[in-house]
């Protein structure tokens, strides 16, 4: 059974924009058109406001938890250009840094897997990526790709770390040699896909197939197969699953998950990796998962709106 | 999959305002949801919703009670996992029946517990909560004790249909309640419910109780004792198939046909046309479905009527024969409005030996993964997946494994359970646990040896360092530097190990003393793990021999941090410093050749210093004590080298 | 063992201790305690064995404990031990440490005091790991390498030892009215006198190297020198802290972390311990022919010295069985006392011949004929 179990007041002012559950679920940072980024202890069905987060001059569109290794650490991006970088400290939360890079709205942000250390990657509607690398003593490498996709950058998402092309345990002690990649989403209505290359960050893939603006793209958990999965989402109503089971990553095949009737915004990975959640102008959440065989099929939808009036039936009746 | 190609389950989320988006993310186990508008231009204002809701997938994981069922459940399935493979399968089949019978006695003791709250319960509402958690366990325990009669035990004829009779009697149980009722009331002959006690008796051919009670009826009504007698004799006549015995199948079926043609006379006879009750008796004995059709309210279920017309008519069919007889008892016994529910297809589809549908059918209707997932483990084990054709086989064991485990998983305490399952899980089970065991909270250190443990235990050793660099992270920010360190050390993390013995070194120039001696004193090898950990040791343990007075190992020790470049050029200084007081001993500490090592590492310090652009006004005052500082070395490293030249020039001639 | 059966109780358990009786009876115990980790609401839980006396009757069969009652408990329940006859004192993951009083006759439960995060870091609280009591003295210590003592009848702290440790402090026991030894986190025992008011330990003592954190601590009963610790390496330590730094035997006992370890309280030639691996292993000394004299008074608990050479009042020289003890010659005796388990036993109390433990598997396990 599927089931509401809590409902958080955040008392935010305006449109709520993103949520997100720390590493453990123990902590909820929500951001809203009001301006602030707020923090909330969840544990045990409680929601006890530690943080009330304000520094965005602008309505704040995502916010992403740093993995816990590096302490409790948060990034926001907003309306306003910047991107703000939060860090617990003596009990208090504070900014640890903020970017200015970007020439307008910052609409993404996603923390890479921890293998890689505290890096951070933006997307913006100025088209540009910004690749934020943490290199101690309060300094940040900044790396930025121009023009990823023009008119603008919708989402970023990185690829797990796996070891490109071997699945063979790497001797121990040695550092296993990970490539850094990341999906993109624009307005090109394009999907890209971006790798590292001695330290320099370069187009590895373009993936054609949406009509329309992307919206979305997750790359799903990897589950140990030299599978590389990622959901995009676009305008055009469409989600696409992608796969490359290539160990060089150089062929992706597409295939179509549904055809929503309306605009399809947001699409994300359950923890392995096994679920995929898909949300439209449709006003549903609809839930997939991947059969033994490989088909999708929607195994849950959520849905907004019955409630109410569910309600009202029932107090007219109580009243009766 | 065809598991899932259902309609799919809808949620409703309370939102009222219309022309708003619903926008999601993922908890570690839970979906949060809220009212958004994606991406709307920052100048268009609606009032947003400030509600966020947290979206449960399996809250039957929640119930206390349903607890102690997955807790002993997965006592069983860890000691299931482990019966020998390479046992003969025939030496397997009483074990995996008596695993199944535990299985289902869990399920029992569970159900009656739940029953009992139900009962107690005084909120209405739990009360109901707890009746259709009573009502599915009683599904799935029917469902199991099928399964483990027609697969795992898979009786053969004559035995099958006594499997059948005490499946009927253990979930058609109200007879024996009505039957007290009966028992206890002044005449017990002239109850209102006497007759569908003895024909409930009957159908589920347990004769001999309902002998007992025709015996009451005899005794007040005299006068047609011979019928009764009659009766009597044809009930404890009946022959019943004894699977131990030395009687043949054949033999048996001989048997009970000669009997079944002795009741038949007796109702061409007419021997019971005076008693409608004895008479319908009759009918029943010979399997007369209309009589029993007649009696359906008594029959309660159409497998109850199929049990009881193959006990009278065909009680030695044959396992294949079973989906025939079934078949065609559901469609006699639900008039043809009634549509089958779930569980009258699931039964059908055990009959028709369809384990692939049961399993199908089962995850649909009961919403519950514990179950099938527990069945199809069993089943696969009895390698009946294959032998069926059951398509995925063991992905299909797997498949509802993983998906049961994974529910544990997002419980607060019950993760711990998970683990075992994703253990037996041969394709996916160690990668989702490698997902999902880092995201276990981590409170305290206690629960983190454990999930250090499982990890270990498993060689994940990503995770471990993971977690270790976490704890770690996490004594830092508590200003624990020795747990710190200590977390670091396990970790294995060389980087953090630097930068905790930097912390303690930093400490030591500000006060002068070493914090943590207890941990640093018995470092050991895990030392060697960083450069500037081994620093900190050796450092440490310098101080501790010149603490000790043993001079000569300390003024050696101190020479190989800087010789061996152990030490870090920055706190060369610090250690010349530290050289003064032994160059100044009376006794010659350091001989010609260690002096002439100092005297170089103290030029090679200075050179580099003087290397670098010079200072700037504000720090005159501390080149100027560096200065003296050095040249009060010089002094003192001449002084020694003097010396030492005399004694060992002594001590050679 | 047959004559123990799983209770479920829906809650993980963390500690099990029954309530003492009193020294001067045969009386066998017949109420225990346990704690509960883990949970959205842990809990501190009274049951009732009934009458033991009776149910030696029932061949074998053992009724299952009875709830007498429960009391919320905030956090995790991290360690438990009686005060005195209705009053135990808990230590919790939020740095609390609790003194809850049982009514026996209204079966109810109330907190009678309480310290709330007297265990903490600058800027949060620490999980408080480990208490002992000597009514009315509590000690208590923590993951912020705290020690604390407490009196039960006044309000304040009486004294706390900051930076006792640099890692965390796992368990603490007395050793005498004035001393008391704590274990830590890697692989320290350590000893602190009371009686001097120096913020460091009197002695140290360690295993050479390795580091293996300790997670448990007990003293011999009578011979108050001998110390037995487990560690996260499931190996069993003894100890003879008048001798040396390091550990006067070692055994090889469980697979993983040992939890506990207890000697009887009476027969002190019986040991038990239990282990995150699932085990609980009761050892036994078999004191062999040369020694005689021990296994008699030991047996007997009778402990009379026959040694000329033992001072007054006291059975020091007397030598222990287990100092003697050594698993690679037979010595060391050990039953496992559960059927196959897969998930931690977390804890074990035992007191007469009856042995109560609780697992990861939200079972308890109750055993009235212990064989002692």
């Amino acid at each position: 059974m599927v089931s509401v179990i809590n409902t958080v007041d955040t008392s935010h002012e305006d449109m709520i924009h993103d949520a997100q559950m720390d590493y453990y679920g123990t902590r909820l940072a929500t951001c809203s058109s009001d301006r602030t980024v707020k923090m909330f202890d969840v544990r045990n069905g409680g929601q006890i406001l530690v943080a009330d987060l304000r520094g965005h001059e602008g309505p704040v569109w995502q916010v992403a938890w740093a993995h816990p290794m590096f302490g409790n650490i948060l990034a926001s991006c907003s309306y306003d250009r910047k991107v703000i970088i939060w860090k617990e400290e003596n009990g208090s939360w504070d900014k640890m840094h903020e970017y200015c890079g970007h020439e307008s709205s910052v609409n993404s942000v996603c923390w890479g897997p921890y293998d890689f250390g505290l890096i951070l990657a933006c997307g913006s509607s100025d088209g540009a990526i910004s690749i934020l690398t943490f290199t101690g003593d309060q300094q940040w490498d900044v790396k930025k790709i121009s023009n990823a996709h023009t008119i603008g950058c919708n989402a970023v998402s990185w690829a797990p770390a796996v070891v490109p092309g071997s699945l063979i345990d790497q001797p121990s002690g040695q550092k296993p040699n990970y490539v850094k990649r990341f999906v993109s989403g624009g307005c090109d209505n394009l999907v890209k896909l971006w790798k590292e290359e001695d330290g320099q960050w370069k187009e590895d893939q373009k993936l054609e197939a949406h009509s329309d603006w992307v919206r979305d793209v997750g790359w799903a958990p990897s589950i140990g197969l030299p599978t590389s999965t990622i959901a995009s989402c676009s305008q055009d109503g469409r989600v696409f699953i992608w796969s490359c089971d290539d160990p060089a990553g150089n062929t992706w095949t597409a295939k179509l998950l549904h055809k929503f009737n309306d605009v399809v915004w947001h699409v994300s990975w359950s923890i392995t990796g096994n679920i995929l959640a898909v949300s439209g102008g449709d006003n549903k959440v609809t839930l997939w998962k991947e059969s033994m065989d490989g088909q999708w099929a929607c195994i849950s939808d959520v849905s907004k709106g019955q409630g109410a009036v569910s309600t009202i039936t029932d107090t007219q009746q109580s009243e009766q | 999959m065809e598991e899932l190609d259902v309609e799919p389950a809808i949620t409703n989320i309370p939102a009222a305002s219309d022309g708003k988006h619903l926008g999601f993310a993922w908890g570690p186990g839970d979906l949060l949801v809220y009212e958004t508008l994606y991406k709307a231009s920052s100048g268009a204002k609606g009032s947003g919703c400030s509600f966020i809701h947290e979206v449960r997938k399996d809250e039957d994981i929640y119930s206390p009670i349903l607890r102690k069922l997955f807790n002993e459940s997965h006592h069983i399935f860890v000691g299931l996992q482990t019966i020998q493979e390479d046992l003969p399968s025939k030496n397997k089949k009483p074990q995996f029946v008596s695993i199944s019978k535990n299985y289902r006695s869990v399920i029992r003791a569970c159900m009656e517990e739940l029953q009992q709250v139900a009962v107690s319960t005084k909120d209405a509402k739990v009360a109901m909560q707890y009746g259709n958690q009573v009502s599915i366990l009683l599904a799935i325990e029917l469902i199991w004790n099928l399964s483990e009669v027609l697969f795992i035990d898979s009786a053969p004829a004559g035995s099958l249909l006594l499997h059948l009779l005490d499946w009927v009697r253990l979930h058609k149980a109200d007879v024996d309640e009505k039957a007290t009722e009966v028992l206890q009331s002044e005449s017990p002959a002239e109850h209102k419910d006497y007759w569908d006690v003895v024909l409930s008796y009957v159908m589920q051919g347990r004769l001999e109780e309902s002998r007992q009670m025709l015996v009451k009826q005899a005794t007040l009504h005299p006068a047609p004792r011979s019928m009764y007698k009659l009766m009597d004799t044809l009930l404890s006549k009946m022959p019943f198939y004894n699977p131990g015995g030395n009687q043949t199948l054949t033999e048996y079926d001989v048997k009970w046909r000669h009997w079944h043609e002795e009741v038949d006379r007796c109702l061409q006879d007419n021997s019971f046309a005076s008693n409608k009750h004895l008479e319908i008796i009759c009918r029943i004995l010979v399997g007369d479905e209309d009589t029993l059709l007649e009696h359906k309210e008594l029959l309660g279920t159409w497998y109850h009527f199929l049990v009881t017309r193959l006990l009278f008519s065909h009680p030695t069919v044959q396992p294949t024969e079973l989906h025939y007889y079934a078949q065609s008892c559901m469609t006699m016994f639900l008039d043809s409005r009634s549509v089958p529910e779930p569980l009258d297809n699931i039964l059908l589809a055990a009959f028709e030996f369809d384990i692939h549908q049961v399993i199908k059918e089962c995850s649909i209707a009961l919403n519950n993964w514990w179950f099938v997932a527990h069945l199809t483990d069993l089943l696969d084990h009895c390698k009946l997946l294959q032998s069926h054709n059951v398509h995925f086989g063991s992905n299909l064991r797997e498949f509802l494994l993983l998906e049961y485990a994974s529910g544990l998983f997002t419980h607060h305490s019950l993760w711990q359970l998970a683990v075992d399952y994703f253990d037996h899980c041969p394709d996916l089970g160690r990668v989702y646990l490698e997902l999902q065991i880092e995201r276990v909270p981590l409170n305290t250190e206690r629960k983190a040896l454990k999930v250090l443990r499982i990890c270990e235990q498993r060689q994940m050793s990503e995770q471990v360092r993971s977690i270790c660099k976490i704890m770690a992270m996490r004594a830092l920010k508590n200003n624990r530097l020795g747990s710190a360190l200590s977390w670091s050390i396990r970790a294995k993390d060389a980087a953090f190990a630097t930068l905790i013995s930097e912390r303690f070194l930093q400490d030591y120039c500000a006060r002068g003393t070493f914090s943590d001696l207890d941990l640093i004193d018995n470092l050991g090898p895990a030392m060697l793990l960083s450069d500037r950990l081994t620093f900190l040791g050796k450092y440490r343990e310098f101080h501790r021999l010149y603490g000790e007075k043993r001079f000569g190992e300390a003024a050696k020790l101190l020479l190989s941090l800087m010789t061996a470049k152990i030490a870090p050029r920055s706190f060369w200084m610090t250690l010349l410093t530290d050289a003064l007081p032994l160059l100044e001993q009376k006794e010659v500490i350091f001989s010609a050749g260690q002096t002439y090592e100092l005297m170089f590492c103290l030029e090679e310090l200075t050179s580099s210093l003087s290397s670098v652009a010079p200072a700037t006004d504000g720090t005159m005052q501390d080149e100027d004590i560096e200065q003296t500082k050095v040249e009060l070395l010089r002094l003192a490293l001449a002084r020694n080298l003097a010396m030492a030249i005399v004694k060992e020039g002594t001590v050679s001639t | 063992m047959d004559s123990v059966n799983a209770k479920y109780v829906s809650q993980k358990i963390s500690k099990t201790r029954w309530r003492p009786v009193s020294h001067s009876t045969l009386q066998q115990p017949d109420i225990f305690a346990t704690g509960s980790w883990d949970n959205e609401d842990n809990k501190i839980s009274f049951w009732s064995i009934g009458e033991s006396g009776s149910s030696s009757l029932d061949d074998g069969f053992e009724g299952d404990p009875q709830l007498l009652c429960e009391h919320k408990h905030d956090g995790d329940v991290l360690d438990l031990q009686f005060l005195d006859q209705d009053k135990i004192v808990t230590t919790s993951s939020t740095g609390a440490v609790t003194i809850f009083r049982h009514h026996q006759n209204s079966q109810t439960i109330s907190v009678s005091q309480r310290w709330p995060g007297v265990h903490c870091y600058p800027c949060d609280n620490a999980p408080c790991t480990g208490v002992v009591c000597s009514s009315p003295e509590i000690v208590t210590v923590g993951e912020d390498g705290r020690i604390v003592v407490f009196r039960a009848d006044q309000e304040g702290v009486v004294r706390v030892i900051e930076n006792a440790d640099s890692s965390t402090i796992h368990a603490v026991t007395y050793l005498r009215t004035t001393e008391i030894l704590t274990v830590n986190s890697i692989g320290q025992l350590k000893l602190w006198d009371f009686r001097q008011q120096s913020n460091s330990p009197s002695q140290i003592l360690s295993l050479s190297g390795d580091r293996v954190p300790l997670h448990c601590v007990d003293r011999h009963p009578n011979q108050q020198h001998i110390v037995a610790t487990g560690g996260q390496d499931g190996m069993l330590c003894v100890w003879d802290i008048r001798q040396g730094s390091a550990p006067f035997s070692l055994m090889e006992a469980h697979s993983a972390e040992m939890w506990e370890v207890h000697f009887h309280p009476t027969n002190p030639d019986h040991l038990f311990t239990c282990s995150e691996d699932g085990s609980l292993l009761h050892w036994e000394t078999s004191a062999q022919s040369d020694m005689p004299s021990f296994l008699q008074g030991g047996r007997n608990n009778s402990m009379i010295s026959r040694s000329a050479m033992a001072p007054a009042g006291g059975n020091q020289s007397l030598i222990s069985a287990w100092l003697n003890g050594d698993s690679s010659k037979g010595r060391v005796e050990t039953t496992h006392m559960l059927p196959s388990q897969t998930l931690s036993v977390n804890s074990l109390d035992v007191l007469g011949q009856c042995l109560v433990c609780g697992t990861d598997g939200e079972a308890i396990f109750v055993n009235r004929q212990v064989p002692v």
